[in-house]
């Protein structure tokens, strides 16, 4: 969801997204670097997202990911289900005081 | 069509593999490097900035495993993989091989054989026209299984008193000798025919004719009519042989007619017919008759 939610913003390479994931959450995160791959994987493969090679600023080559319409569906549906969870855990964590 | 574009990636997977690896490490090659100069633009030195940075990574190949891993086409390349593996394992073996091979080889064999035998009797139609209205008769049958062969007698009810066939065959088979001048003696397989067993295939005599009732009643019963098959093999296909003698068993027989190509008699490879007449003394002749019969169309 995290991984989908950065991409929202702007297309980025994986490291990118590593990066970004990290100073955001002000290193609550830190991704895993090496799962992030099977990650993007994954997400590639059910069409959430899509990839492209480009040449970042520094002239060199590096693969590119894209939010793809289904994947904003699917982040918007992740969202709902986290607001879910969160609102319930409250709500428990709440009464037991 | 998010899965459309999942299958496309399987597809490219599956036969492009060289790229779709040396992209892979090209992207984490990519990554570690990103990390390196973070590192080294905080003030860590080269060496110490590429330690860190691959272990903050995690084993590379491991990464590389779980994305294959992830790709979805691990089933299909590991069962390439042991295909592969089990040539090889063939390879080493080869009297096994062989002895496989060839039990297979007869299999199927076996079964085209048969298929091919079942196809051409069974479910291909014979080669004559209104073949559905051709049928054999019996005469008797025993235990269910009937028996093909008539007597004159019988055969001789038949044709007077059936009414729903149009035409009435039969043959009987014989063997002939045929000498003649500059050729061999042969014996050739021939059989006896009544007048309308032509009529009943609907076979017209490409060259001449084939005898008809008058022939016999007019006595004139050294005729005989060939196939198309034994015409090309002991003439040459040569038409002027039509209404020439040809000696068979020791009489003077005048060549009528030449049957179609196409004509192939049910059973049996008779390559002449000459005519079957009933005459008092083969009227009570046994067995060996095969009548077939063409329907009348109603």
């Amino acid at each position: 969801m995290l991984v989908l939610k950065t991409l929202a913003l702007e297309p980025m390479h994986g490291w990118g997204v590593s990066e970004r994931i990290r100073q955001i959450s002000q290193d609550v995160f830190q991704v895993n670097q090496g799962s992030l791959y099977p990650a993007l994987q994954r997400l590639k493969r059910k069409g959430w997202i899509r990839s492209r090679w480009r040449v970042t600023e520094s002239n060199r080559r590096a693969r590119y990911y894209t939010l793809t319409a289904a994947g904003r569906r699917q982040l918007d549906a992740e969202r709902c289900e986290w607001e879910r969870s969160v609102s319930a855990v409250n709500r428990i964590l709440q009464t037991a005081q | 069509m998010a899965w459309l574009d999942g299958l496309r990636e399987r597809l490219v997977a599956l036969f492009r593999k060289g790229k779709v690896e040396r992209e892979l490490d090209e992207e984490l090659r990519f990554h570690v490097e990103q990390e390196i100069q973070q590192h080294v633009r905080a003030g860590v030195g080269e060496q110490e900035a590429r330690r860190l940075a691959l272990r903050d990574f995690g084993g590379i190949e491991r990464t590389k495993e779980a994305v294959r891993d992830e790709r979805g086409v691990r089933m299909i390349q590991d069962a390439l993989t042991d295909v592969r593996y089990a040539l090889r394992g063939i390879g080493r073996q080869p009297g096994f091989a062989t002895a496989a091979v060839l039990t297979l080889a007869l299999g199927i064999g076996a079964n085209t054989a048969i298929f091919s035998v079942v196809s051409s009797v069974l479910l291909r139609p014979l080669p004559y026209p209104d073949s559905e209205r051709i049928v054999r008769g019996w005469a008797n049958e025993v235990d269910g299984i009937q028996d093909f062969s008539f007597r004159v007698v019988e055969y001789q009810v038949l044709v007077d008193q059936a009414e729903s066939f149009e035409t009435v065959g039969a043959d009987f088979a014989i063997d002939l000798t045929i000498t003649g001048a500059g050729m061999e003696p042969e014996r050739v397989l021939a059989a006896m025919a009544t007048p309308g067993y032509f009529d009943v295939f609907g076979a017209a005599p490409t060259i001449g004719r084939t005898f008809t009732r008058e022939d016999i009643e007019t006595g004139n019963q050294l005729v005989a009519v060939v196939t198309h098959g034994f015409w090309t093999r002991r003439f040459g296909a040569d038409p002027g042989v039509v209404g020439q003698p040809v000696t068979f068993n020791g009489n003077p027989f005048t060549l009528l007619g030449v049957l179609p190509e196409r004509f192939e008699l049910v059973e049996g490879d008779a390559e002449v017919f000459i005519p079957y007449a009933v005459e008092p003394w083969n009227v009570g002749w046994g067995e060996g008759h095969e009548c077939l019969d063409s329907q009348k169309g109603n």
